[in-house]
């Protein structure tokens, strides 16, 4: 048994690699004691005489060596980021020194932490709980502003709070109807049964806007994906390099270039749009391009909008002909006509007045290419997805517990409401509806992180980096 | 004969002619003291029942009634083991009814009016004829204790001079059950004296001899209400209480009881209240005099005027205390304020306004040995062969003491055996969950069972608790063959029924709660409302052997123990429960897998280093017999309990 409170962790705390500055955080126990073989203070004070938060200057040494001059900072326990005694060490912004210093640390007798161990040591601390954790974990992947938003304000706890209050309330209403089912003598009635309905429908509602949350949260997160199809040679890349903004696709007059498919995110008036670029749709020969194709047309049965590629120019009947046969398959995988968008590229070679009813495009015309851009945020109804802001960043983990609690919820309202329309209030079974509400308890501990069993803790705190 | 061949290695007396020898020596003869002598005795124990009064033996010191919310599902649960509480509160019943018939079958808890005067005079009938035991009426100075195991039980007797003499008992085992009598002091009022009960003498010196070979002790304190002459009652402002229309007994042997008296309810007011807190400073609850801590579930009536004080009234029940007596107990107002003011406070209650008291109420305070010092099976950790039951384990109540005293009294005959002690679980009972509850909880105020106390209640029903316990009871060998043979018949019985039950179409008839509703039969009775009485069972397939079972099933509630009502209630209930019932199946099988992780004894918590402080000493001082015990003590965390878990594996 590994007892991790005990240990005393060391780990950078900066990202890695060179820069202005580097910070090396010792936390635990020891964590004093070892910066004291670490460092040397200036006028020989002691590592423990020094006042909690201030920065004063130091030489790190190992083995009598001075291997760097820099700051250092305590924060006593149980005042500090882990609620253990924190040593931090701001270092040269060089990744040599800070792999001596931290040997050296592990040296001395601490250990190199699990991802997310800080932080699972503040968790520990009950400084925060594991909604901030998660809340914190969704801020650092967060692709899209609003969900940045919400993640920011839930780290400041109030979901958790306002879950611990609901848990406190379903506790008072358990007491309540235990004190009616044990004092049967006394001929309370504890629980008002109108109070006690709308209550579970409250927890109900809580729940189910949890839920909503974590669908429009799947949803904003989601990166809608444009692609880019058509004939070889149809001026796919070109166009693909136009809109990502730089050569990323080779672009070849010659006929199956792109083989594969190639993909890049693009910020469309703030919000991320996945754009493919994709082999042309013909019957290839080669073995390897007709892979591409195959792909394509996978990536055509879940792209969000397909534009279908055609060249202005050289369109002779044989190319139109085959066009044709190849839109009749894009149509057939893509179902929804509302999810092509039709494109003549290679405008600029032809004339004008050529063309009418799809959208005309020439990369050497900057404002063919954003009146497309306008067309492609318009069917993807970017505008209208920037409105549906999620009410909470909502984890997976607490999904789960939430579609249990719901369970639950709908089991006690049954329990109130045996018969939909001859409601009894009067009779319904006082020990079943306390038996579920009881149910809901541990639901909530859980999904607070008050008793979680350490299996889900380590999934939770793992998807966090080694210094954090 | 059953005794003879027990164990080599203690001292056993069961033939011996020597005088003052016995296997089991119980002290006290209330409740728990009359389950435990006449346990061991029946089991074939040579047993002595030390009383300091044999004529006080099964006195209901408090209330006239037994049961009660868990308590009376504790009643049953003796019964069903075999032990005699149930079968003395029928007798000896005046009126019975189910409380909490409202609130679901987990909830249908027996409780009945008794006779004050018969119920002791039943028990001293039951104790005086039962085999292998001896009545000695004494009082107990001391248990000498030999290389850490009971020896002697030093008794002083009074000789008819008036003057006493020291008798001495040798034994094997010595079940203490005290009640409120070691250094009992009674208050009323200013006034106090030494007494473990109204015009009875405490004894002084017993728990002074164990505390000095290291026994803890706390000091508790318990109330009564004042008894009012019935004569000065005026009943006509009151409710009268009939009882149940269809009384039903505790004992699943019992066939019929009646009930012979009515009580009656009335309430508190303004005027009680005022009067009350006037005299709140009167009060040694409040003025600090009473140094025992007192039951926060059955408070003093100054308690609850305190602490609720926005209720403008609180329900007084007023109880007659037997069929011929004159003597009322004024349910709900339990009090040790000075006897001027009760009687002043009393008179302010609609109907009383003339009450003359007979006895005031007052409080008792006494001496408790804090109950984790006692193993599963109720005997010390530090004196082998010292069993403790009732009172002084710090419960309260005549229910909790009776099942605390029939488990004691088992074990120690067991335990002269050498054979593994009964231990029920807080799956197999609420007799379970009550002993659990005393090796986990610092009880600084008495405990009392309450159905909230049992996580599996919806299981723990007074209307399987002989089915339920059948093993065990035949495990203990209490419980007759012709006893057994019933359970098993009865077992059988519901088993069939249900399974034609879901193999059956019904309907429901034209007058139930759904009429014409259609379905498997079973899925019928699960519909709330419904019971087998509403069900037409279409009738086509019902195979011969069952026809008599079934066809006749839905019928008249006459006979409450009857096998067609026992298994007509089972199957509804089951019916209705079944769901639940279910799911707490898996969380017992988890309780049970945690259980099982055994501690081993002598474990030496100060060396685990990585246990928190608190954790540490909780776990030295309850000393956990599992995992699972570990975890219900509180304290102990749940990193404690992983490094148990990898310090055991």
């Amino acid at each position: 048994m590994t007892t991790p409170e005990m240990n005393t962790i060391v780990a950078e705390a900066t990202p890695p690699g060179r820069g202005g500055v580097s910070i090396v955080r010792l936390s635990g126990p020891e964590a004093i004691s070892i910066a004291q073989r670490l460092v040397r203070l200036p006028g020989s004070r002691t590592v423990q005489e020094i006042e909690s938060g201030l920065l004063v200057q130091v030489e790190v040494v190992s083995d009598e060596q001075v291997v760097d001059a820099g700051m250092m900072v305590l924060f006593r326990g149980p005042h500090s980021f882990t609620g253990e005694d924190v040593v931090e060490l701001h270092l040269h912004g060089n990744p040599v020194i800070v792999r001596e210093v931290i040997d050296c640390a592990v040296t001395l007798g601490s250990v190199l932490p699990a991802p997310g161990e800080f932080l699972r040591r503040r968790f520990r601390a009950g400084k925060i709980d594991l909604l901030q954790v998660e809340a914190l974990s969704a801020l650092l992947v967060a692709e899209e502003k609003e969900v940045l938003a919400v993640a920011t304000r839930q780290l400041d706890g109030n979901l958790g709070q306002r879950l611990r209050d609901l848990r406190d309330r379903v506790i008072q209403s358990i007491a309540r109807l235990e004190l009616e089912l044990d004092f049967a003598e006394e001929s309370y009635e504890f629980v008002d049964r109108g109070d006690l309905a709308e209550f579970i429908g409250e927890i109900s509602g809580v729940v189910r806007g949890l839920q909503r949350a974590h669908r429009t949260l799947s949803e904003v997160n989601r990166v809608p994906t444009v692609l880019l199809v058509g004939r070889p040679n149809a001026g796919k890349s070109t166009l693909f390099n136009a809109i990502v903004g730089y050569d990323r696709s080779i672009t070849h007059d010659q006929a199956g270039t792109t083989r594969d498919y190639i993909s890049e995110v693009v910020r469309l008036s703030g919000r991320s749009v996945r754009f493919v670029d994709t082999a042309g749709l013909r019957d290839a020969d080669e073995d390897i391009e007709w892979e591409g194709i195959r792909r394509a047309l996978e990536l055509l049965e879940s792209g969000d909008l397909v534009m279908w590629l055609s060249e202005e120019s050289g369109n002779s009947k044989d190319h139109a002909e085959q066009d044709a046969d190849v839109l009749a398959k894009v149509r057939a995988r893509v179902y929804s006509p509302d999810r092509i968008l039709f494109v003549r590229t290679k405008s600029d070679l032809i004339r004008s007045g050529e063309g009418s009813g799809t959208l005309a495009v020439s990369v050497l015309k900057p404002q063919s290419l954003s009146s497309m851009l306008a067309e492609i945020e318009r069917r993807l109804s970017i505008g209208a997805r920037s409105n549906r802001e999620p009410s909470a960043v909502v984890s997976e983990r607490q999904v789960a517990l939430l579609d249990r609690a719901n369970e639950v919820v709908d089991a006690a309202l049954t329990v109130i409401r045996p018969d939909s329309d001859e409601s009894n209030a009067e009779s319904f079974d006082v020990v079943l509806l306390s038996d579920e509400l009881r149910r809901l308890l541990p639901i909530f501990d859980e999904l607070i992180g008050d008793s979680t069993n350490e299996e889900v803790l380590d999934a939770v705190f793992s998807q966090f980096c080694i210094g954090k | 004969m059953y005794m003879s061949s027990i164990g080599t290695n203690r001292e056993l007396y069961v033939m011996s002619e020597k005088d003052n020898t016995y296997d089991v020596v119980v002290v006290g003869g209330g409740h728990a003291g009359i389950e435990a002598s006449s346990a061991a005795a029946r089991l074939g124990a040579k047993t002595a029942l030390v009383t300091m009064e044999a004529a006080q033996i099964g006195r209901l010191s408090c209330n006239p009634a037994m049961g009660g919310m868990g308590k009376g599902q504790t009643v049953c649960e003796i019964d069903a083991l075999g032990g005699e509480t149930a079968g003395l509160a029928d007798s000896t019943g005046i009126q019975f009814k189910t409380l909490g018939k409202r609130k679901g079958p987990a909830m249908w808890s027996p409780r009945s009016q008794n006779d004050k005067d018969l119920y002791p005079a039943e028990a001293q009938d039951l104790v005086r004829n039962t085999e292998n035991l001896t009545l000695i009426e004494a009082r107990v100075e001391e248990i000498s204790i030999y290389k850490g195991q009971v020896e002697r039980v030093v008794c002083a007797e009074t000789q008819e001079d008036g003057t006493e003499r020291d008798v001495t008992l040798r034994c094997g085992t010595v079940v203490l059950c005290a009640g409120t009598f070691l250094c009992g002091k009674l208050h009323v009022g200013e006034s106090s004296r030494a007494g473990g009960r109204w015009e009875e003498g405490a004894a002084q010196n017993l728990s002074g001899s164990l505390a000095s070979v290291g026994f803890e002790t706390g000091r508790l304190k318990t109330g009564t209400p004042p008894r009012v002459a019935a004569e000065s009652i005026d009943f006509s402002s009151t409710v009268e209480d009939h009882g149940d229309p269809d009384p039903r007994p505790f004992s699943y042997g019992s066939t019929r009881v009646e009930n012979r008296i009515s009580c009656y309810s009335t309430e508190t007011n303004d005027s009680t209240h005022a009067i009350i807190s006037s005299g709140l400073d009167r009060s040694p609850m409040f003025s600090g005099r009473i140094l025992g801590q007192g039951p926060r579930y059955c408070p003093s009536v100054e308690d609850k005027v305190w602490r609720f004080a926005e209720k403008e009234s609180h329900t007084i029940m007023l109880e007659p205390e037997g069929i011929d007596s004159d003597s009322i107990y004024v349910n709900g107002f339990s009090t040790s304020l000075p006897e001027d003011l009760q009687r002043e406070a009393i008179r302010t209650i609609p109907g009383l306004e003339n009450a003359r008291l007979l006895k005031p109420g007052y409080a008792v305070e006494y001496d408790y040995f804090p109950p984790h010092q006692l193993d599963a099976a109720l005997m010390s950790r530090k004196v082998n062969g010292l069993f403790m039951a009732g009172q002084i384990n710090g419960t309260s109540g005549y229910e909790e003491a009776a099942a605390q005293g029939f488990m004691a009294g088992v074990n120690a005959v067991r335990y002269l055996a050498e054979q593994e002690p009964i231990i029920l679980d807080r799956a197999d009972g609420y007799i379970g969950v009550l002993i659990d509850d005393l090796s986990t909880l610092s009880t600084t105020e008495p405990y009392r069972l309450f159905t909230s106390r049992a996580e599996y209640r919806l299981s723990l029903r007074r209307d399987n608790a002989d089915i339920r316990l059948a093993e065990l009871a035949r495990k203990i060998g209490l419980v007759d063959e012709s006893e057994q043979e019933r359970r098993r018949k009865m077992s059988d019985g519901i088993t069939r029924c249900r399974e034609f039950l879901q193999s059956t179409r019904g309907r429901v008839r034209e007058d139930g709660y759904d009429s014409g509703a259609r379905d498997i039969a079973w899925r019928l009775l699960k519909r709330p409302h419904t019971t087998l009485s509403d069900i037409v069972l279409e009738p086509d397939g019902i195979p011969e052997e069952l026809q008599g079972k079934i066809a006749t099933l839905p019928g008249g509630r006459t006979d409450y123990n009857g096998y067609l009502y026992r298994v007509r209630e089972q199957l509804e209930i089951e019916a209705r429960y079944e769901g639940y019932v279910a799911r707490h199946h898996g969380e017992i099988e988890r309780f049970r897998r945690e259980e099982s992780r055994l501690l081993p004894d002598g474990i030496d918590y100060s060396t685990i280093s990585s246990i928190s402080s608190e954790g540490r000493e909780k776990l030295s001082k309850y000393r956990p017999r599992s995992l699972g015990h570990a975890s219900r003590i509180s304290g102990v965390s749940k990193s404690d309990l992983m490094v148990l878990m990898m310090y055991v594996r």
